[in-house]
């Protein structure tokens, strides 16, 4: 339980309050690389509660800036990306990808107007059919290369959903193991059971005996020993992190994932399910074969969560918690001590901000950057290749690819063209 | 119904059980107010918003996880309601 108060500061993702400010000191992916691959595309968006537009120039250059022109308000989602910047589709004022006015056509010609008008204007990169974009001050920290987004020899998806819920509890929900014997065993076979298919085979109910979390580097390794194993097994002894400030990393030996948590304002969040899979040894995959982009459906069409995938289950209970979870009167036990340990990490690296230190995560050497390897389990819940077994039944189900996907991997041939 | 439980439903500031207010509380989840105040190594609020007191459940006790923004003390404060002794040994 926290104070009111408390919850606010943890919760608040705009510019100038105290999470607002350190969340601005990441890049954060915005869009996937395919919805912004035409010259001439505008993509509106909203980030850490800014409106925004990201459009690919003639020039094709990624330029993110804000969505209103400064001069009378209209939305720039429908403005003219130029050879080198965007034109306002209203009066013509073209912006730069700072997001300073370079030309103002009905001005005087000598006129110095334009150089006294900025809308704000952001640094944009490109990485493993990402775009990421860094909303803080200069000089922006290395977009981290984690071995997912580099990685050579993999197929890859991007799953995404705008999850309408605050961030921090959907981050909560990555600290908190104990939940996957219940919400993903004991109530999968609940839905099993009621959908009327065999509940015989899941093996994922297995109850947990210890968890444990340790800090590293780049976040918190998250442990488990569930009944019938040890601290020999992966589950412990390798364990998965939550990359700091907004990562969780999960997988087996046949696909990598990270779950990204993106705020887009305090109860509204852009979630990313990026999936590495992982092909049989030996195996290669296709020269350029696509990343493809799908949404993962949080409600049927009756408008009640979907409970009978992975993922689905997760967003029904971030989202029922509420837009934000009112953490002043939640009952956290020792089980939940994880949760209250990763609150404690933002409020710590805040605190290296205000001293004017890099938080946590804060990559400025490139050598650092070439490829930044994480822990990765490869027998998870001592079951083998468990996650991209049962691919079906998390996000990647949404794929439009999937069989394709695992015939690849298999090393089979391909018919299809996605 | 216990004499104190029903007395609890109406006035929860006055009942002398201290176990079946907590349960009467937890019940109609209302909004406790949290004890603890004050960072016990420097003494600055612990109540501000860029420090974190934690409220949470070992068992019957009460636990404070605490982390002051002003000096990064960090450490757990559990109420005590009863004092009891390890396990001696039997022989
Ligand atoms: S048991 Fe954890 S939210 Fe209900
Ligand atoms: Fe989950
Ligand atoms: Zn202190």
């Amino acid at each position: 339980m926290l104070s009111k108060e408390q919850n606010e500061a943890l919760t608040q993702v705009d510019s100038g309050k105290p999470m607002g400010e350190l969340l601005r000191r990441y890049w954060h992916p915005i869009a996937a690389s395919t919805e912004v691959e035409k010259k001439g595309t505008i993509k509106k968006l909203k980030i850490l509660g800014e409106d925004l537009v990201l459009y690919r120039d003639k020039s094709n250059n990624l330029g993110l800036v804000a969505d209103r022109c400064a001069h009378r308000g209209v939305s720039l989602e429908y403005a003219i990306p130029e050879e080198c910047g965007l034109r306002c589709q209203y009066h013509g004022w073209l912006y730069d990808k700072t997001g300073q006015c370079i030309d103002q056509p009905n001005e005087p010609e000598d006129s110095t107007f334009k150089n006294r008008i900025k809308i704000s204007g952001y640094e944009v990169k490109e990485l493993g059919g990402l775009v990421f974009a860094y909303m803080g001050p200069s000089p922006a920290p290395e977009l981290p290369k984690w071995d997912l987004f580099v990685q050579e020899n993999v197929v890859r998806t991007i799953g995404y959903a705008v999850i309408p819920c605050n961030w921090v509890q959907i981050m909560e929900n990555s600290l908190d193991p104990t939940h996957l014997e219940w919400l993903h065993g004991h109530y999968f076979e609940h839905i099993f059971e009621q959908q009327g298919r065999p509940q015989d085979e899941w093996p994922i109910t297995k109850h947990h005996l210890k968890i444990g979390f340790d800090e590293f580097e780049y976040g918190i390794i998250k442990r488990r020993v569930l009944e019938g194993q040890t601290e020999e097994n992966e589950d412990w002894a390798v364990g998965h992190p939550i990359v700091f400030p907004n990562y969780l990393r999960v997988g087996d030996s046949g696909a990598h994932s990270f779950q990204i948590r993106v705020p887009i304002d305090e109860t509204h969040t852009l979630h990313f399910w990026y999936t590495c899979f992982v092909p049989a040894e030996g195996v290669k995959v296709p020269e350029n074969y696509p990343i493809t982009f799908y949404e993962c459906p949080i409600y049927d069409e009756n408008g009640k969560f979907v409970t009978d995938y992975i993922d689905g289950q997760d967003m029904m209970a971030w989202i029922t918690q509420g837009p934000i979870a009112d953490r002043s009167i939640e009952r956290l036990g020792t089980s939940d001590r994880g949760i209250i340990m990763y609150r404690q990490m933002l409020k710590r690296e805040l605190k290296k901000i205000e001293n004017g230190e890099d938080p946590k995560c804060t990559i400025r050497d490139p050598q650092q950057n070439e490829y930044i390897e994480l822990p990765q389990e490869e027998d998870k819940f001592s079951e083998g290749g468990l996650l991209s077994g049962v691919a079906i039944h998390w996000n990647t189900r949404y794929a439009p690819n999937l069989s394709e996907i695992i015939e690849i991997c298999k090393g089979g041939v391909i018919s299809s063209n996605v | 119904m216990c004499e104190t439980l029903k007395e609890s439903l109406f006035d929860a500031r006055e009942t002398p059980c201290p176990l079946n207010q907590e349960v009467m509380k937890m019940a109609e989840n209302k909004v406790d107010e949290i004890k603890l105040k004050y960072c016990p190594n420097c003494g600055e609020s612990l109540l501000k918003p860029n420090s974190l007191l934690n409220e949470y459940w070992i068992s019957q006790d009460t636990a404070y996880f605490c982390w002051c923004g002003e000096c990064s003390w960090r450490g757990e404060i559990i109420e005590i309601i009863r004092v009891t002794a390890p396990e001696l040994a039997t022989s």
